[in-house]
Formats: C-alpha cells, structure tokens, sequence
C-alpha cells in the first residue's frame, strides 16, 4: 500500500490546482443558486446578521472578555522578564494571545451552535419561511459573527492598549530610577538609556543592509586592490558561469583553468598570538631585532575550492590541480598531482608583491561534478571559485581581474584553444566576487578582535535604502546590533569586566561623510543599540563599518545582524492592525464552523472545524522531520536490515506525502500570525495584512459557497 | 409545566407541531410517560437509603481527611513545625493547580517544557525566564525539575552568552531560583545541595572564577553612602582616583546645589575615606539592597548585601526559626548558620564560602533529616562540606599570595611558579601597598582556619564511610600542612610590618615554629604518599611507619628519597606522580627559603 502510495501520490501539487479547485466551486454555487444570487439583498443580510448579533450578545458573550483581562494581568504577574523591553514584550504577547483565544473560541462556539439548535428547536423556521434566501442566511450569520468577534476585539483592544500603556509608564519611571543609580559605566546602560529614549512601546520600520562584506581595510574608490586577511580568517568568492560547451560529451578532455594573480604585504614580524596560533611553516624567516629574534611570515600561500550557489564543496581543493606545482610530485602516476589545499604563490617578474597561481579542474571532475550543478536556462552552470588566503601576519590584495578562468578545449586539429569565461551577470551587470569571514560554528562571518585599530579586520555593510526618514527634529537615527560573540583562549579571564567592545563607523557614499566612532559593547543575541549621526544615513546609500576592538573577542556577523530605523508609527496603530488580523481570523473560524454546522451536529461541528483549522499546523509538524532515509538511520541505526529499512522509509515516505497532500487543501492559519510583529516593536506590514485576507478569499469563500449549497440541499424545514 | 407544553410556547406561531400529531412526534414524549414501571419506595425502602447516604457521607469525611494529611505531609514534608507554607497564589501546589486548571496543567507544562527548550537551542532567551518560572510555578514539587531548571540557566544559559556581568546575572538568577524554592519547600536536600553547588562550584571554581569571585566578595559587603558638600567634589574625586578606582563606576549625585552623595564599594571605599576626611563628610555603611530601586522588569545583576561594615554576617540571616536542644547538631533555619563561625569577614565572603554553608546544610538533611538526594549518593553528599572547606582554604591561600605580590612590589610573572614568588623576600622588606598586607594576612589567617575546620570535617566523613579512608586521609593531611603554611606564612607578613625589632623577633619565632610544623607534614604527605612501596623500601621506609617519625627521620628520608629521584628517574618530571611532587616541592622550597631567611 505504501510502495502504492508512494509510486503514485504526486510529489507536489502545481500551484494552479488550488485556484481551479476554487474556481470549480464557485461555479457549483452559481449552478446551485443563481437564482439566490440575482435575489441577493444586502438589506436582508445585515437584518439576519442583526439578530445573530442581539443573540449573541444576549447569550453574555462579552461576559467572557473580563475572564481574560483578569487571566492577562495574573500571568504578567508570574512574567520573570530579562529588562524592561522583554517586560512589555510579553505582556503584549499575553494581551494578543488572550484576545486571539477568546474571540476564537467564543465565535466557534456561536458559529457551530446557531443553525443546528436553531433547526432543532424549530427557530429556523421563522427565517426560512420568510422571503429570505439561504445564501442570504448564510452571509448573515457570518456577518453577524463577524460583527460579534469585532466588538470582542474592540473591548479587548482597548483593554490592551490601556495596560500596555499603564505598564510602559511604570516601567519607564523604573528605567528612571535605575539610570539614576547606575555607574556611567555600567554595561547595561546604553540599553537602558536607549529605552529611556526611545519608549517601550514602539512600531518600527526598519532598513536592513544589502549586503556583508569582511575585509581587512575598508576599501576606498580608487583602491587598485581589495584587502584580506591570511591565517585562513577571511576568503573571497568569485563567480563564474560555466557555458554548455565545456559539458559537451564530444569534449571529454576539456579542461577548466583559473589564473589567480594576488598582490601580497607583509609589513610586520608575527606577534606572540600569531606564533602561538600558526602551524609550523619552513618558509617562515627570522631577524634579530632590538626586541630579540622576531620571527616572520613564510611566503604567501593560498587554498582554493570550488563551490555551489549554495555555498557547499563541489570540487575540494584535494581535486584541484595546482599546475605551476607539478613538478613537486615526484611520482609517475598520472592521477597523483599537486593539489590546490595549499598553494605556494609564485613571484611575477617585474611586479614586487604581487604572486601567481594556476588551478586547473581535472577533465572527470568537469564531467562527474560540475555537470551534475543544474544549469540555467541559457545552460550556464553557475560557480564559485573559494580563495582562502593562508598565510599568518600576510595580507592579501585582489585587484580587478585578480582571477580568470577559461575553458580549455581541443580544436578540430586537436590543439587545445582556451575559450575565457565570463562572470555571471544579474539584472545586467557582472556579479561581483564577494569577501567574507571565516565561518563560526553557528554560520556567522567571524571578525576577530584586536585592540590595535590597524590590525583590526572591519565588516562592511551596505545599505541602499532609499526610504530611510530620520526622526524628525532629532540629529540621530537608531541602529540595533545583534551579533554572537565567541571568546578565544587568548580573551583573559581575569577579576576585570573584559566587555567586547565593538567599533562602528558609517560613511555616507552620497556626502562623503564619515561619523565618528561609536562604540558599543554587545553580548551575544542579545540586541544593542546605538544612535549614530542623521548626516551618515541621509540619502539612504552608505556603509556601516564594524570592528571588534577587544583581543581573543570574536564578533559573529550575518547580513541582518544590524538594522537602522527607517521610519516609524503610532504604536496604537500597530495594534489596531493585529486586531484586524485576529478579526480576519475569527471570521476564518466563523466560516469554517457554520460550513461544518451545515452538515453535522454542533459537537462534532466544534471539532471538524478545530481540526480543518489546525490541520495544516499538525501535518507541517508531522510530515516536517528530517528525511525518512535519516529517520530510519536514527531508529535503527546505519547498520540496520536493508530490507527493513526500505519497509520504513516506503512507509514513512508514502505517509509524508498523503500529509503534503492534505496539508495543501487546509487552511494556512500560520498567515494570521499577530504578535511577532508588534511585539518586537515592528511595524506590521501591508503584507502582513494582505496575506490573511488572501486565505479568506482563498479558503473561506469556497468555504461558504459549499456552506450555501449544503443548507441549500437540507431539509431545515416542511 | 410539561417538556411538550414549553417546547409548545417556545414554538413560532407560524410553526407546525409535529408533537401534536397522533404518532408524529419526533422525540420519546416526556415525563408524563411511566418509564420507571415501579411505583414509589416504601418506608423501609426509604430508610435503607439514608441510612446509606449517612454512611456514605462519614465514610468520604474520613477519607477526605486522610487523603488531606497525606497530601500535607507531602507537600510539608520538610517544613519545620509550628511554619505553614506561606498562602500565595504562586504557592499552590500542584494538587491544586491541576484542579483550577481543569486537568489541563500536564498539557501546559508539555508546552512551556518544549517551547523554552527550544527556544534555548535557538539562543532566543527573552521570554526564556518566564516560561521556566511557570514550570517552577506548575510543577512545585517536583524536584528533578527544579535541579535541572538550575543546572540550566546557570550553566547551559550563562554559556551562551559572552559577557560576565550577564554569565553572572544569569548564574545568580538560577541560585535565586533555588531559593525561591527552597522557600517554597524549606529543607529539600535537592535544592540546598545545588544552591551550594552553585556557589562553590559555579561561581567559585569555574573558569571565569576570578571575576564571579570578586564580584560575590564586593558585593556581599556593604557599600558605603557618603555625604559631603558639593565644594568638597573635585576633592573628592582625587580621592577617587588616587585610590586606584575607576572614576566612571562611582555614582555621585548632587541634590540642592550645597550637598553632594555618592556611593562607594565598602573595600575601594576604605581606601577613598583614608584620605577623604573632615567634620563635613559622612559616610554611612548601607546593605545594597536597601538602594536598589523597586523594579518590574529586569532580573538581579547583583547580589544582596549579607555582612555589615565589620564584615559581621547581618542578623537576619543568623537568626534561628527553631530552638535545637543544647548539644545537638542539626540545622537551626537559619540561612547562613555555619558560616558565624568564620567570622568576621572583612574583605566579603567567597563564594565557596556559602557553597560550604548550604553543603553543610545539606550534608545535616541527610545525616539528622535521613533524607536522600535524588541524583547524588549519600557519601557524595556527606564528603561536600569537607572538600568545599578545603577548596575555600586553597582559595584564601592563592589570594594571600597574590596581595602579598602586590603588598611587597613583587613583579615575578606566571612563569615562576607561585609559591616561590615571594618566597626569599626578605623580613625586612619595604611594604609598598600596607592595605594590600592586611588583606594577604587576612587570607592566609583565614586559609589556615578554614583548613583547620576541613580535618574534623574529613575525620567525620572516614568515621561514617571507612571505604574512603585512603582518599581521604591524604586530604586530611594536606589539609593539616596548609593549616601551619599558611600561618606562618600570615606570623612572617606580621613579622616584616612589626613596628620594632623585638617584635619583629617574636613574630618571626611564631613564623619559625609554623614553617617547621608545615614542613614535617609536607615531607610526611610526600613520603607516605606519593612514593611507591619499591621505592620506599629502598630508600629505608615503608609508608605505614610515616605518620610516627619525627621532623628530622623525615628530613633524613627526604634527602635519600631526592638523591634516588635523580639517580634512578633522572628528575622528578619523570618520577611516578611527578606532577604532585612537583607541587609539594615548591612548598617544601618555599619553607627552606622562610626558614633560610628567619635564621
């Protein structure tokens, strides 16, 4: 049945499907009930919503929202918040979160109970002999939900607001007394003080940077070359669209070949960290010094690699052939070659500091590795060629064309003919090599720390962002950073503080400006905050620079670790929008119920519609796991029977896929999410709304059709 | 009125009564029907069933009760008599809590467990602290939970963050829990081991322990308030610094134009009110606690205040909550019972001082209590306070040592090895930094009387577990020889601060006298020890005979035992157990160097 299943099931659902599936009960319920259409009267829509309404207002439905206030101020009680900010963050959370829950439930409730006890106790039959359709009593009633699940959320938005703001006050005088009290230079006061500043209650757009380099000196217009750092602390990224010719089966001897030429500096003798840290290198020279014998780098060298758009090892460096080395194996067996896992830069005549390397791409690797990248629709198969600089106490500096590659074929005579290959290019313009830190356990670009300015490698973001509004009436615009900080054995640990200090500049590319320095001493996930200079934003178009300033400390940066506040709103308003959203979602449940109270009784109504609603969410979690092959490995482990194995994974596979499939017809209720948002003190997108409302037109109009042609076919009354 | 007559008047006028119809009703019709078939219970009847009820209603009176005294007794099972739980709503116990929560107090409990695991493993920790305090809240008694909750916010949490102030905060948030706990449920042998763990073994032994360390000794002090007139500031802060306190942690305020405040760590604090003085300046010593502004948000970074300007422990937490009976050891309620032994402590507490005070506690629950420890053995849990007061002492020893670098102006570096820093510095020496003097005499003093309360500590855990006897009993030497090390080594600082020669004389004779008490129970450790039998018979002994033989038996082994050293193993790197020898070696040097120098 699995293997069944699992052959036939597709593996997804064309995106389409959902649409036509839409489309085809529309027009069932024009079939159905044309006629009901064209008698259709919104009159008489809001006269049967009316009475939902008084009934359910008369059933002491608002009863339940003073239940929910008391539960919302007991847990803020119990809250054990880590400052201020998480104070109000929780709370906010509660209020939503409780709003969400009564209304949910309190529509379920109504929507499920109305037409089946009103066909029980016969009450339906002062509407439905009455000139009204039953499209129109359909639309009424959820109307009339509607309408109920509104003035909930009136209540408790009010509610909701009233707290919060009581809360912010009283916390901001606690903020108060702690600034007060606090040393100058306590740790926590610039958070504390930004708070102080900025409010608790907060909705706030923010701008997040186009992109992350790491270099080892910010690069100027004018540089004729880009700096790294050795050790194997930074490596750069230059991509490459590999055209279709070199995959043709009639050129098997084809060839891959990347000329790399790096200008190299090596301005100063290793320091004790460096020694302690580098492993032994025999090019490495020693100087008798005024200080005593200094020891100095060893000639540059380089590893290089190839890699996927997804940043994973296509060819390793073990693969790669490292040709100006050949001569170093001193084998005759033609597979054993010099590889590319540390690759001596060789001196070019006539350009001091500068040094060359040839990488070549075996014929089979072409064939067996590359080809296997899916192509794009021109054929090219895009990849990147990894530069990792190696040498300790060495820079690094690449130029324009610092690396070229060309294909390497054989003509009709045989002769082999290079053919260059181009940079990818991406909306019209050549793609960029990209300069990056070492990767940290946790995928952050790592910048290690040096209280020597100079030394210091510097993370660069930019940011285009051309709808940043500074507050007005102030000369700063707010930043938040948040990083993950790692210390090295060579951080001390000592009776003193030992804070990570971190140093940020910005330059406005417009203006030409560049701020002072602010510095900041983040911890990790934890956000900081920081005012910088209205004159390094204005425009939208400038750079962020970042420095970690203390010894050992290493500062872990990803392209949204920083954030500017691009412009800001009421928080009120803020709120309001979250209340629409749990509204759209209220009128989701009361859709979904009545459709369901069309058919069965109301207790099973309760629980279909419950099921229809967290479906989704229970099938995303179950058919979420790890891949079946993986979770057969984790059962049974990697030596277990194959053929009990294959039993597992069918099974397992066929029941991920009859999950997918049901998943794909329930509704997204993960679009109504209301309190990440607001109560990070972001502003809620037009998106954030839009989403929502598309799953009630989506999921909730068919819905209601089918509710309309299932009361249309019922017999509610002689 | 019958079920058919309302559903009737219920009805729309306009609706059609189908109940009406001859056999056309849709539901059995009501009450009217005889469905019973019997008729009414006659008196005898009648009287079974009250009799029944009333047997029945005394039969629940009596198990309600029983069923309440155990539920009391599990929940108060360690609260001493005559102190009932406090009545607060986060003090329901779960009995309760299952019942208001309508049965649903497993699946939230799931919940939070799952939701604050996993938000840990994403490093997304802000409203991490409520989620745990919840499950503390629902699930009070269970005691697994609350060892694991504090295993975890003060180690799994204070490692994922990067700063020691906030390491800190999150270390003493998970001993504040402890506590919270404990008064919740006083006298759990489960929490009061882990609050001592922590202290002693968190914030005193971890690898961050010099910066925890001193923060628990400053801030366990109080700090000082000191008024002055605002003309007097510029003064002031000269004081400050020329104190060697960073200007920036001092908090002066200035109320009125005519009157400044500030407030001063009470250690740096001394130092500023050396110099700072005048009729016009008071300076009042204040617990911290009583200046820390009422908060809503945000979790302790400090410790509270637990010793007055004397460094006398605060009454408060001396203060008994039962009478013992003279002559029986057992706890008195009290938070810090055993540590008003040690007193004063004048430079703050360390914090394996009050990890020794709970594991003490402890060590009484179970030894008196008979209380059992959910995941550690009784023996475990019976030798903590004997190795916790040796840690405390080896603690004071390495902080003398350090204050006595800086008292006499010694430079030497970690290449030398510690004990032989200061070693041949001269009784005579100038003193550079006399508070710093004080505080080294201080720690040795306190290193030796530390050690010396390990040795009945240790004796009493050999008498209750014989097994240990060889482990322990080189313990209980050591800690024998760290008891007159470190005394003359406090009689030898005395000796170079001694106003006059003939002082000097004396306290160098008391310093003599020590050195070579010291020196008879590092050459006794060596050689009863860390020589193997083969070795010890040829060199003339055997180890059983070492703890009778005098300072000069042992001396004369040592010298055949250090020539054999070289000659056979070619240096005592290389010798078996070189890397203990090697440290009693620098003791045993360090001694030679006193004495040398006292001659």
């Amino acid at each position: 049945m699995s293997w069944l299943i699992a052959q036939t099931a597709p593996d997804s659902v064309p995106g389409y499907v959902g649409w036509i599936i839409v489309a085809l009960i529309v027009l069932l319920g024009l079939a159905v009930g044309l006629s009901d259409v064209v008698r259709f009267s919104p009159k008489r829509i809001w006269a049967i919503s009316s009475v939902g309404f008084r009934e359910s207002i008369r059933r002491r439905v608002l009863w339940v929202t003073p239940l929910a206030m008391i539960g919302i101020i007991a847990v803020t009680q119990l809250a054990h918040p880590v400052d201020e900010q998480d104070a109000i963050r929780q709370t906010t959370k509660y209020c939503l979160f409780a709003s969400g829950i009564v209304v949910v439930i309190a529509t379920l409730i109504l929507a499920c109970t109305s037409l089946p006890k009103e066909i029980d106790n016969r009450v339906i039959y002062t509407i439905v002999t009455k000139p009204a359709t039953r499209l129109e009593i359909v639309l009424g009633k959820t109307l009339g939900f509607a309408r109920t699940s509104a003035l909930m959320l009136l209540v408790m938005g009010l509610f909701s607001f009233i707290y919060l703001k009581i809360n912010a006050a009283q916390l901001q005088a606690s903020i108060q007394n702690r600034l007060q009290t606090m040393p100058a230079s306590d740790p926590s006061r610039g958070t504390l003080q930004h708070y102080a500043d900025e409010g608790l209650l907060q909705a706030r757009t923010y701008a997040r940077p186009a992109a992350l380099q790491v270099y080892a000196r910010v690069p100027r217009p004018g540089d004729k070359y880009t700096w790294t750092v050795g050790a194997a602390e930074q490596s750069i990224h230059v991509p490459f669209a590999l055209p279709e010719e070199l995959f043709d089966p009639n050129h098997p001897e084809a060839q891959l070949v990347f000329n790399i030429q790096v200008a190299t500096d090596q301005p100063r003798p290793l320091t004790r960290r460096e020694i302690e840290n580098e492993m032994p290198d025999p090019t490495a020279t020693t100087r008798p010094s005024t200080q005593g014998v200094q020891k100095w780098p060893g000639k540059p060298r380089i590893a290089v690699s190839l890699l996927n758009e997804n940043a994973n090892t296509v060819v390793s460096g073990t693969q790669l052939m490292d040709v100006m080395h050949l001569d170093q194996v001193r084998t005759k067996d033609p597979s054993v070659f010099k590889d590319a896992q540390s690759v001596l830069l060789e001196g070019i005549s006539g350009q001091s500091g500068t040094g060359r390397a040839v990488i070549a791409v075996p014929p089979k690797w072409i064939q067996e590795r590359l080809k296997a990248i899916p192509a794009a629709a021109d054929g090219t198969r895009l990849v990147y060629l990894l530069i990792t600089p190696l040498t300790t106490g060495t820079q690094f500096g690449f130029g324009a064309d610092a690396v070229t590659a060309s294909a390497v074929m054989a003509d009709a005579s045989g002769k082999p003919v290079p053919m260059p290959i181009r940079p990818p290019a991406k909306d019209g313009k050549p793609l960029e090599p990209s300069f990056r830190g070492r990767l940290s356990s946790t995928h952050a670009q790592q910048l290690r720390g040096d209280s020597d300015r100079a030394e210091a490698p510097v993370g660069v973001y930019a940011f285009h962002e051309s709808g940043l509004v500074a507050p007005a009436g102030s000369d700063t615009v707010p930043f938040e950073f948040r990083t993950k900080v790692e210390r090295s054995g060579e951080a001390e640990s000592t009776e003193a503080e030992n804070v990570t200090n971190v140093e940020l500049t910005l330059f406005n590319h417009k203006t030409g400006y560049t701020s002072p320095s602010i510095m900041i001493t983040p911890d990790s996930d934890r956000p900081t905050f920081f005012k910088a200079p209205k004159a390094g934003v204005e425009g939208g178009d400038f750079d962020l620079y970042v420095r970690s300033r203390t010894d050992g400390h290493y500062v872990g940066l990803r392209t949204n670790s920083v954030a500017v506040v691009a412009s800001t709103q009421s928080f009120a308003f803020n709120l309001v929008k979250s209340l629409v959203i749990l509204w759209m979602l209220s009128v989701l449940v009361v859709i979904i119920s009545i459709f369901c109270s069309t058919f069965v009784s109301w207790p099973i109504a309760v629980v279909l519609t419950l099921v229809i609603l967290l479906g989704r969410w229970c099938v995303v979690q179950l058919g979420d796991p790890s891949s079946p092959q993986q979770m057969a490995t984790d059962f049974f482990g990697p030596s277990a029977n194959a053929v009990g194995t294959r039993v597992f994974t069918d099974t397992v596979g066929a029941l991920n896929k009859v999950l997918n499939l049901t998943a794909k017809v329930l509704p997204d209720v993960d679009q109504f999410r209301v309190t990440e948002d607001i109560e990070r003190g972001v502003t809620i997108t037009p998106r954030a709304l839009l989403d929502p409302l598309l799953v009630i037109l989506t999921f909730g109009l068919p819905m209601l059709i089918l509710a309309y042609v299932f009361l249309r076919k019922k017999e509610v009354a002689p | 009125m019958s079920t058919q007559q309302q559903q009737q008047q219920q009805m729309p006028p306009d609706a059609v009564n189908y109940a009406s119809r001859p056999g056309g009703a849709r539901h059995p019709s009501g009450p009217s029907e005889n469905r019973g078939g019997g008729g009414a219970p006659g008196p005898r009847g009648r009287a079974g069933i009250v009799t029944t009820l009333v047997l029945a209603l005394l039969l629940s009176a009596v198990l309600q009760q029983v069923a309440f005294s155990y539920r009391s007794a599990a929940i108060n099972r360690n609260r001493p008599e005559g102190s009932p739980a406090p009545s607060r709503l986060a003090n329901l116990d779960s009995f309760s809590l299952a019942l208001l929560l309508g049965g649903l107090r497993g699946p939230l409990v799931m919940f939070l467990w799952t939701n604050s695991e996993s938000q840990k493993s994403e490093k997304d920790l802000e409203s991490f602290d409520t989620q745990v305090e919840l499950i503390r809240l629902l699930q009070p008694e269970f005691d697994t939970v609350h060892l694991f909750q504090m295993w975890n916010k003060a180690y799994n949490i204070s490692a994922q963050l990067a700063s020691l102030s906030n390491k800190y905060a999150a270390i003493l948030d998970a001993i504040e829990y402890g506590q919270r706990t404990d008064r919740a449920n006083p006298n759990d042998i489960n929490i009061v081991t882990s609050i001592g763990g922590l202290y002693a073994d968190k914030l005193g032994n971890s690898s961050e322990k010099e910066y925890y360390r001193r923060r628990v000794r400053t801030e366990t002090l109080p700090v000082y308030k000191v008024t002055f007139p605002a003309s007097r500031l510029t003064e002031f802060k000269q004081a400050v610094k020329d104190a060697g306190l960073d200007e920036t942690r001092v908090r002066v305020t200035t109320q009125g134009g005519d009157k400044s405040t500030a407030i001063l760590e009470k250690l740096g604090g001394d130092r500023v009110l050396d110099t700072f003085k005048g009729t016009d300046v008071t300076a009042a010593a204040v617990p911290r606690q009583d200046l820390r502004p009422e908060s809503r948000g945000g979790r302790r970074t400090e410790m509270d205040t637990l010793l007055d300007s004397r460094g006398m422990v605060l009454p408060k937490y001396l203060a008994p909550t039962r009478t013992l009976p003279p002559g029986v050891q057992d706890n008195n309620g009290a938070e810090l019972q055993y540590l008003a032994q040690f007193q004063p402590y004048s430079y703050g507490l360390s914090p394996i001082a009050l990890g020794y005070n709970y594991q003490k506690r402890a060590q009484v629950l179970a030894r008196v209590g008979r209380q059992k420890h959910l995941q550690l053995s009784d023996m475990v849990v019976d030798n903590q306070p004997a190795l916790t007061l040796r840690a405390w002492s080896d603690e004071e020893w390495e902080r003398g040592r350090r204050f006595e670098q800086r008292a006499l102006g010694n430079t030497a570096g970690e290449n030398v090895p510690r004990e032989l820093r200061t070693s041949t510095t001269a009784p005579q020496s100038n003193i550079v930094d006399r508070i710093a003097l004080d505080q080294a005499i201080f720690s040795y003093d306190r290193a030796s009387k530390v050690a010396a309360a390990a040795v009945p500590e240790f004796l009493g855990h050999i008498h209750l577990y014989p097994s240990g006897i060889q482990n322990y009993a080189s313990h209980v030497d050591n800690a024998k020889a760290i008891v007159h090390l470190t005394a003359a080594d406090a009689w030898y600082l005395q000796a170079i601060a001694a106003a006059t020669p003939e002082e000097r004389k004396a306290l160098l004779g008391q310093a003599k006298a020590e050195y070579l008490q010291a020196q008879r129970w590092f050459d006794a450790l060596v050689l009863a020890y860390y020589v193997d039998d083969p070795d010890a018979a040829a060199v003339g002994y055997t180890r059983a005979k070492v703890p009778g033989m005098n300072l000069d038996q042992l001396q004369a082994l040592m010298v055949k035992w250090n020539q054999r050293v070289q000659s056979v193993y070619k240096g005592l790197d290389r010798s078996p157990h070189g890397e203990d020898l090697k440290e009693y070696n620098d003791n045993l040097r360090r001694i030679a160097d006193r004495l040398n120098l006292i001659k």
